[in-house]
């Protein structure tokens, strides 16, 4: 009953792709590549590579699992596919999931702005301030979010990418931009799995499915793949500049390496001189993003996990996860431990989580044929896509 | 909700939004800040071994700087404190009692060091200064041999401050004759990585004229000072590093003079036998000053160009000698074979001990590209 139909008005494909690249690419920007290069060294760029094959394969996964019942969440098939049982721990983890990636997120952020912009501002007025604005921007819904999204973090991507076209004139070592051919298998796997936290949260899909307009779907698919493919080849673009520029052994050492990179571009004559600190900060904006699809799909998850309808409590729900978050990311001391939680949790339960679910769901819907067949025809019968509101 | 609790609870959520977000916390006015532009480092007792003084220029001196006014010859532009500890905290704590402002090193331009600062003082320095968030890693380095506050107070009539002096300097690459600009992540990232030693400007202020003399390169083992090249050398080192912007050469044998020297430079590590190879590829233009005969055949050209560049190739191969026979390779031969043959690099337990076996070669291609006003 609290199928995503009655959510209208939907977004489009160019939405649906937008929010979901939103929903990864902010995660872990910040250290990147430190991880890649602390583990493999040179080789780091085919680690990222890797993860950017792995990761087209998990969302095709995940597409195909959402394709099943394309008008419910996973949140809401589950638990009548996979069994009652099955489908509540299902929902809990996710719901437990997107709750951590947004505690990292947040402590990340508030460290970053900690150190190096806002030092003499409380941490917890830097997180609540975070959590506000994103609040604010998933307030009104996923079309509404998807618009902002439209209109905030495509420029702010194109601004980035212009801006380390810039940083390319600091580098110190073109020789090192080439890939390197002699690969050491192991510490390549290793950074390759260590790094692949930079792509988690791209699972925002397997909620927001449902509320692309029905004839925008493999288009949303397509922007989806398409998003994925330009952030493969933005963060080849900061992995070469960064290595090129500060060395694969240095890069282990420093804190935050892209941060620091964006920070050396300078415009000299121009009347902001420190152009890469002011993107640093345009990056807000990336964080709100990715905060607010997080705060969003928390909220429908747990509608559906309450069999409650999430168009009437959509914004009840809102409100406790925001609180929760910013609690608990409070709580938290410092990015060393959110590190810690990313290597020790996030990653490890995330691609248990992107592999193992949709691989599960896909098999059993093939067994239960009729089952997946039933709650197609019942949830497509509901509700005209493209109509108002109930 | 009616609309107008609709209406006020949206204002009060923008004005919470704006107050949140504005950043009040960290609002120092600049008048209740001493900015400080150029740190120093230097040794200081044993109980406390670094010794940092910390410039700012005056209060006056910034008003000055903003109603765009001259330089009063009578007051300094710049005041100083100083401060000692074993870390970069300690010392500015006791830099911060010695001023009613807020210390402030979000802005620091420069910083100078001491050439006799010792290295484990020194590798703390460069690392706590790349952990204070505020400053970036950008602000420009170089090294003295004299008192560390006379280089630092060192007035010239080109700038107001003299931080001013030393950062427009380096900032213009084209305004030195080797661009020698070192910024503070470029040494830290060449202290951390092996293969590779760290190099600095020589910065020195004749006492008589008290004008400020950069031509020298000086030359690091990890963070011990070494020496610092002549100012010949230091050009040579230019043209293997390929920072020449504008080099000139001399050769008395023709009264051949070359000027504008500058171009690329290609390192490629060879292991042969189990010996590794360092060769230098140099290709270089420049115009042609003057010769003693009037001439500008094709020929007389290229054999002017040969002639420069065997004699250039010399002195490089001669340069890279006089650094094996120190141990410091500031090159980053070693780095480069970390890079080209990892597995040969890494059977190296010290580089500084093989650094000096190996065989250098160094091949220039000098192009007369412009021949002058001469005919």
């Amino acid at each position: 009953m609290n199928n995503a139909s009655k959510r209208l008005p939907r977004i489009s494909g160019l939405q649906f792709g937008t929010m979901v690249t939103a929903g990864y690419m902010a995660m872990g920007v910040f250290y990147f590549p430190r991880e890649l290069v602390t583990s493999a060294g040179r080789d780091g760029i085919w680690g990222l590579w890797l993860d950017g094959l792995v990761t087209f394969a998990l969302m095709g996964l995940s597409f195909t699992m959402s394709r099943m019942v394309p008008n419910e969440t996973f949140g809401q098939f589950s638990s009548q596919l996979l069994s009652k049982p099955v489908g509540v721990v299902l929902g809990l983890v996710t719901i437990a999931y997107h709750l951590l990636l947004a505690v990292v997120m947040v402590v990340e952020f508030t460290s970053l702005f900690d150190n190096d912009f806002l030092s003499g501002t409380p941490a917890w007025v830097i997180m609540g301030s975070l959590m506000i604005a994103s609040l604010y921007m998933a307030w009104f819904g996923a079309a509404t979010l998807a618009r902002v999204l439209q209109a905030g973090y495509i420029p702010m991507v194109v601004l980035s990418v212009l801006t380390l076209a810039l940083a390319g004139t600091v580098i110190k070592h073109p020789v090192l931009l080439v890939p390197p051919v002699n690969i050491q298998l192991l510490p390549l796997l290793q950074g390759s799995y260590r790094q692949y936290f930079i792509f988690i949260g791209f699972e925002v899909s397997i909620t927001l499915y449902p509320f692309i307009r029905n004839e925008d779907r493999r288009l949303g698919e397509l922007y989806a793949y398409g998003g994925l493919a330009s952030m493969i080849g933005i963060l080849t673009v900061m992995y070469e500049v960064s290595i090129a520029t500060f060395g694969p052994a240095y890069i282990p050492l420093m804190r935050w390496p892209m941060v620091t990179l964006m920070r050396l571009v300078e415009i000299s004559g121009f009347f902001i001189d420190k152009w890469g600190s002011l993107v640093i900060v345009l990056w807000t904006v990336a964080v709100l993003g990715f905060m607010a699809v997080r705060l969003w799909c928390t909220a429908h998850d747990l509608a559906a996990l309450f069999f409650i309808r999430s168009v009437g409590s959509y914004r009840y729900l809102l409100l406790p996860v925001t609180v929760v978050v910013w609690i608990v990311a409070i709580l938290v001391p410092n990015a060393a431990i959110s590190d810690y939680i990313t290597q020790q949790y996030l990653v490890p339960i995330g691609l248990v989580y992107l592999g193992t679910i949709p691989l599960l769901t896909i098999t059993v819907g093939l067994l239960r044929k009729k089952t997946v067949r039933e709650l197609r025809v019942r949830t497509e019968a509901q509700a005209t896509p493209g109509s108002p509101p109930e | 909700m009616t609309n107008l609790m609709r209406s006020v609870s949206r204002v009060l959520f923008a004005v919470l939004l704006l107050f949140s977000l504005s950043g009040c916390w960290d609002n120092r006015p600049v008048d209740e800040r001493d900015m400080v532009f150029t740190l120093g480092l230097e040794n200081g007792s044993p109980k406390a071994p670094l010794q940092m003084v910390f410039q700012f220029p005056t209060p006056s001196a910034l008003i000055d700087y903003a109603a765009h006014k001259g330089i009063s010859p009578k007051t300094s532009p710049v005041a100083d404190v100083s401060g000692s500890g074993p870390t970069v905290a300690q010392c500015f704590n006791q830099g911060q009692a010695q001023v009613s402002r807020d210390l402030y090193l979000g802005q620091i331009q420069l910083v100078e060091v001491a050439s006799d600062l010792k290295p484990d003082v020194f590798s703390r320095a460069v690392t706590d200064l790349t952990r204070i968030g505020t400053m970036d890693m950008t602000p420009f380095m170089f090294v003295t041999g004299q008192d560390l506050d006379s280089v630092m107070r060192a007035q010239t009539t080109q700038a107001q401050f003299p931080t001013l002096y030393y950062t427009s300097l380096f900032t213009c690459a084209h305004c030195q004759t080797d661009n020698l600009s070192i910024k503070l992540w470029q040494f830290a990232a060449d202290a951390n990585t092996p293969g590779v030693d760290p190099r600095l400007p020589y910065v020195s202020v004749d006492p008589s004229s008290q004008e400020i003399v950069i031509d020298r390169v000086a030359l690091y083992r990890h963070l011990q000072f070494v020496t610092a090249l002549s100012p010949t050398q230091t050009q040579d080192f230019g043209l293997l590093k390929g920072l020449a912007n504008k080099v000139s050469v001399f050769i008395p044998q023709g009264q051949i003079s070359l000027r504008d020297i500058h171009g690329q430079v290609h390192l490629q590590t060879v292991v042969a036998n189990g010996r590794v190879q360092a060769k230098f590829r140099i290709n270089l233009t420049s115009t042609l000053a003057s010769t003693a005969a009037v001439t500008e055949t094709p020929a007389s050209n290229a054999a002017i160009a040969s002639e420069v560049s065997k004699v250039l190739a010399q002195q490089c191969l001669s340069l890279l000698q006089y650094t094996q026979s120190k141990d410091v390779d500031p090159l980053g031969i070693g780095r480069m074979l970390d890079w080209q043959h990892p597995n040969t690099f890494l059977k190296f337990r010290r580089w500084h001990q093989e650094y000096p076996k190996v065989a250098m070669s160094v091949q220039v291609h000098l192009h007369v590209y412009k021949l002058g006003n001469i005919k």
